[in-house]
This record gives C-alpha cells, sequence and structure tokens, in this order.
C-alpha cells in the first residue's frame, strides 16, 4: 500500500487536470455558437489544442491506472 | 443541406459531447477518491475500473477532436458561411497578395481576391491576437506580482506600477513597458488591418484605444514630473545663487 499511495496521489492530480481541460473545453465550445467568423479558426484552433492537452493527460492517467494495476497485481 | 445548419449541428454536437465529457472526467475522478479508502481485496476491481473508464474517456475526446476537424472543415470549404462580420470588400488588398491562402484559417467567401482579402486580415488578426495573448499573459503576471497591494483594476495596477517603477528599477517596470509595446505594436497591427479593409472589430478596437489611451496618460504623467524636477532643480539653482549672493 505504501507503494501505491503516490501512484494514487499521481492519479488523482492527473485526473484533476483532465477534469479541468474537460471543463476549458466545455467552456470555450459554450462560447463557439457566439464567435464571430473571423476569429472561429483561432478559436477551432485553441479547442483542438485544448483536446490534445486532453488526450495526453489521460493517456498520462491511464498509464498511472496501469501502474496500480501491475503493483496489486 | 446548407453548411451553415451543417456547421451549427456539429458545433451542438461538440458542445454536447463536451459536457458529457466533463461530467464523465467528474465521475472518474469521484471514483478515483475511493481509491485510499478501498480494501486491497477490490482495489484490483476498482482500479480495472477506471483503466476502463481512462479507455471510454480518451475515446470521447478522440471524437470530439473528429467534431472539431469537422468544423474547421466546413469553415474552410464553406463558401455559403459569410455572416456579415466575415463580409471584406476587395478593391483594398491586390489580389496578387504574396500571401498564399491557408486552407485550415481562411475563411472564404466565395471569391478569390476576397479570399485574399480575407488571408491578410485573418494574418493581421492573428499578429494581433498573438500580441494581445502576450500582454493578457503580462498583465496577468503584473497582477501577480503586486496581487498582495489589493489593487482591483488594471488601471490601479498601472498606476501603482508606474509610481513603484519611477522610485526603484523594480523588475515590474520592465513587465509594463513590455506590454505598452506589445500593445504599440498591437495597435499597429490593427491599423494595418483597418486601411486593409474596413471591417470593423470594436471590442479589439476598444481595447487598443483605451491602452493607447493608457499610454497618453503615463507619458504626460512623466512630462509632468519631468517638468517638476526640472522646475525644482531650476529652483535649488536660484536659491543657491542668492545665498552665494548673501555671502559675498
Amino acid at each position: 500500500m505504501n507503494q501505491l499511495l503516490p501512484l494514487i496521489k499521481d492519479f488523482l492530480e492527473t485526473m484533476q487536470v483532465v477534469l479541468k481541460t474537460a471543463e476549458e473545453l466545455r467552456v470555450e465550445a459554450q462560447r463557439l455558437p457566439s464567435t464571430e467568423a473571423d476569429a472561429l479558426p483561432g478559436k477551432i484552433q485553441q479547442l483542438d489544442d485544448l483536446c490534445a492537452e486532453g488526450l495526453k493527460t489521460y493517456k498520462k492517467a491511464q498509464d498511472i491506472a496501469e501502474e496500480m494495476r501491475d503493483l496489486v497485481g | 443541406m446548407s453548411s451553415h445548419k451543417k456547421l451549427l449541428e456539429v458545433v451542438e454536437e461538440l458542445l454536447r459531447q463536451a459536457l458529457i465529457l466533463t461530467e464523465f472526467a467528474e465521475s472518474s475522478l469521484d471514483l478515483a477518491q475511493n481509491l485510499r479508502d478501498t480494501g486491497i481485496g477490490e482495489l484490483a476491481g476498482l482500479i480495472e475500473q477506471l483503466i476502463y473508464d481512462c479507455d471510454l474517456g480518451i475515446t470521447k475526446l478522440q471524437g470530439l477532436s473528429s467534431l472539431i476537424d469537422e468544423t474547421r472543415e466546413i469553415i474552410g470549404r464553406d463558401s455559403g458561411y459569410c455572416p456579415a462580420t466575415a463580409a471584406v470588400s476587395a478593391p483594398a488588398v491586390n489580389s496578387a497578395s504574396p500571401l498564399s491562402p491557408d486552407p485550415d484559417l481562411a475563411i472564404y467567401s466565395g471569391e478569390n481576391t476576397t479570399s485574399n482579402s480575407s488571408d491578410l486580415l485573418t494574418s493581421h488578426y492573428a499578429d494581433f491576437e498573438l500580441h494581445l495573448s502576450d500582454v493578457v499573459d503580462r498583465v496577468y503576471q503584473l497582477q501577480k506580482s503586486i496581487s498582495k497591494s489589493g489593487s482591483k483594476t488594471i488601471t490601479g495596477m498601472i498606476m501603482l506600477v508606474s509610481m513603484l517603477g519611477a522610485a526603484t528599477n523594480h523588475p515590474v517596470t520592465k513587465t509594463l513597458m513590455d506590454g505598452y509595446k506589445r500593445f504599440t505594436a498591437a495597435a499597429g497591427v490593427y491599423e494595418i488591418g483597418q486601411k486593409s479593409n474596413n471591417l470593423g472589430k470594436v471590442e479589439l478596437k476598444d481595447v487598443v484605444d483605451w491602452y493607447l489611451k493608457m499610454s497618453v496618460a503615463e507619458e504626460e504623467r512623466r512630462k509632468r514630473t519631468q517638468e517638476k524636477e526640472l522646475d525644482a532643480s531650476a529652483r535649488a539653482h536660484a536659491e543657491k545663487g542668492r545665498t552665494l549672493g548673501t555671502s559675498s
């Protein structure tokens, strides 16, 4: 359990980042309909970046969870 | 189906999926909070559940990414999607502009010349946004640097930092001055955009105007301070002259 605790902490922190990114994505997506046409490409790029960041963080969380699984056996 | 309608549908789906993703991530996080209190016997099951949840989350994000690509594609290829705000007049820009249209960024409105004009503006505003974003970062850093002062507005911050900067060589002064320079550059880019076209960006112009006013006010304040210093120096010289005259 001692070895597991840092991983649990790391997982929780990573999932908090995932949640934060997901919320940012939702907020930015909500702003999309009121975005002016010329600002749309920039806004879409921003959403794309958030998506990429979310994917990276989610994969990191999954890696940590797999590490936990290996440890628990 | 018109592209505009299709775009609205995609955006609606994007919103829906983004909301689902948030709820999903929240629920996974809640589940993960139980890890510490879960007995060793049930731990393996919970971890498996979390790995599975991560898989689903990743799939949802990939779906969102596809929707974003779809949105970008509609905007890129669409000749019909051209709200009034994006309508630009062609003659101001040479159709042989060296700027090549970027299918990922340009907002096309039908004719090549208009596309070029639009590209040019997109490029200018991208620069502007970059500058603006940079300045916002700097102002944020500035705010963090002096948050303890209790100053609640940017105006207050600038006044405070100006006073601080005048008296000391505090590093914040450099940040502030860099911010001004960035805004001046951004204002220049805005003017280029305006000359190229009459496309109105009232909200951005307001920001630029406001900052330029701040710059002018700062310059006037600096001049007044300089004048006061010169007056004081002249008075000191006069006083010294009188003292010397009396003593001789």
